[in-house]
């Protein structure tokens, strides 16, 4: 029975590490940057989503914390987009530099603000039995959100016409431009709509494991640049297929080996995907592209 | 008068490519510019298109007044279409996405959907591979696709770059055959091309670019005949 519980809290923590990834993929596949601060900003998601908590902890809003977790880090992806990767996209590794100065701000503010040490997400959860397990439904609840989000999105990214411009932005700037799309906007929108993913996860993860702290953006964000390699960068669909496998992996390999593994297992993936297929599971092998 | 280039300089970095160009366009009229390769023609469409920017001159276009400054997306609503160099489709896009992104700015569904039929209609190959991913297209099978997507949101003029460029030669005079027909649909075209056999043959209008200069302009008829044409661009 172990093994149903594991597999359940397998797939629970791979749809936060799909959902992290995922804003890395949409970000690097259109702006061809990997945003250093994603982390973090999936960590100031959790931290907005608990003071939705204080705003009235005899009746505490789980909705309300997950909107605002979206909103804020939505908002926030916005601002970081327009000051810290716009001005300059066009230098190859500056915005690398940039969004990891973002990173560093973002953590040391929360840690001033909050204090470093861990926090606990109070909300609570009636528990829900299922044989002879018991689960606290936020549980079922995180799997059932995460995955019916990583549809939502894969249904907007294929179907509508703005899925389309972003795919078409993230194949070729000068034809989409040509072809009337505001290059500029679908960047700023991506950057802001794989922030507000990312605060989304980072409430889940809180309502689910427990606790927060200013450096979970750190753990977080490392294993969603592994998925997202692993995955094939810049691919979505790969992004969420390995976050979810490799939630499942980590739960396992604590079962097999120990706990003390767990971490270096996400490290030997990227090695062997490094090794053997270095365009990641669903990714393609190319030649860099330049203007 | 529909189109007026006057006095463009662009550069690459600090080499010049275009320098002083001008000219004139009217309504439905077809315009070709040939020349050898690197001469700058391309860049004299990528400029009107918005998708370089010139260090001076302006260009006028109908009623919207000076567009040299405007950015490509502003100047493809205003009805401009760019068919690149080289196809450039969308290769990770279906055909049929790769159409629905040539009507991106057209907000009316109806009208979009009208517009696809219309294309798969004239084109039928792409009605064929309609769902196939542009990759996996023929070189003749892009070039369709790449002006049947320039197409789709009804253009009032459309720069043509190179179109014969890396096609077969039965595949070349289909294209030509193609722009005949645009020709009678009274549609407005601006051609670069190095096929300048086929350009004159179609062009109502000609002129001849070297070094990012235009040296010599008429008619086609006219230059169809200029010695100095014939014996550098038509085979003697």
């Amino acid at each position: 029975m172990i093994w149903i519980q594991q597999l359940i809290n397998g797939i629970g923590l791979g749809s936060t590490y799909a959902l992290v990834a995922v804003g890395y993929a949409l970000v690097f596949g259109v702006l061809k940057v990997l945003n250093m601060a994603h982390g973090d900003i999936f960590m100031l998601g959790s931290y907005v989503g608990l003071m939705t908590y204080f705003l009235s902890p005899s009746n505490p809003n789980p909705f309300l914390a997950v909107a605002a977790g979206f909103i804020v880090s939505g908002i926030a992806g916005l601002v970081m987009e327009r000051l810290t990767i716009r001005p300059v996209i066009k230098e190859h590794l500056t915005p690398l530099l940039t969004t990891i100065a973002v990173s560093i701000i973002l953590q040391n503010s929360v840690r001033l603000f909050f204090g470093p040490i861990q926090k606990s997400y109070p909300f609570e959860f009636e528990k829900i039995s299922w044989g002879t397990l018991m689960f606290p439904s936020i549980v079922f609840i995180n799997l059932i959100a995460s995955i019916l989000i990583m549809l939502l999105l894969v249904l907007f990214i294929k179907k509508t016409r703005m899925g389309r411009a972003i795919r078409s932005v993230s194949e070729n700037q000068d034809i989409s431009a040509s072809l009337g799309v505001n290059v500029s906007m679908v960047m700023m929108l991506t950057v802001g709509l794989a922030s507000a993913l990312g605060g989304l996860a980072g409430v889940l993860m809180g309502m689910t494991l427990g606790s927060i702290s200013p450096f979970i953006g750190i753990n977080y964000g490392l294993k969603g640049i592994i998925v997202l390699i692993v995955g094939g960068t810049g691919n979505i669909l790969g992004a969420m297929i390995f976050g979810i496998l490799l939630g499942l992996i980590e739960v396992f390999s604590v079962i097999v080996l120990s706990a003390a593994y767990r971490d270096i297992v996400a490290v030997c993936c990227l090695i062997i995907i490094l090794v053997f297929r270095p365009q990641g599971l669903f990714g393609e092998l190319g030649v860099k592209k330049e203007a | 008068m529909f189109l007026q280039v006057i006095g463009i300089d662009v550069f690459y970095g600090n080499i010049q490519a275009l320098n002083g160009i001008s000219f004139e366009m009217e309504e439905s009229e077809i315009i070709s510019i040939i020349g050898s390769n690197g001469v700058g023609k391309s860049t004299v469409l990528k400029t009107i298109s918005g998708l370089k920017s010139a260090k001076k001159g302006k260009i006028l276009f109908s009623s919207r007044g000076e567009i040299q400054r405007s950015p490509a997306h502003e100047i493809s609503a205003m009805g401009i279409n760019y068919i690149p160099e080289g196809r450039q489709i969308l290769t990770r896009l279906t055909v049929k996405e790769n159409l629905l992104m040539g009507a991106y700015r057209i907000k009316d569904k109806r009208q979009i959907k009208t517009g696809l039929e219309n294309m798969l209609e004239r084109f039928p190959v792409l009605r064929e591979r309609e769902n196939q991913l542009a990759l996996t297209l023929s070189g003749g099978e892009q070039q369709m696709l790449a002006i049947a997507r320039g197409l789709m949101s009804f253009p009032t003029l459309i720069l043509m770059d190179e179109p014969s460029l890396g096609l077969a030669p039965l595949l070349i005079k289909n294209l030509f055959k193609l722009i005949m027909e645009f020709k009678k649909e009274k549609k407005s075209i601006i051609l670069v091309e190095q096929n300048a056999v086929q350009a004159l043959r179609v062009s109502d209008k000609s002129y001849v670019m070297q070094g990012g200069r235009f040296i010599l302009s008429g008619t086609s008829t006219e230059l169809m005949q200029n010695e100095l044409v014939r014996q550098a661009y038509l085979g003697g």
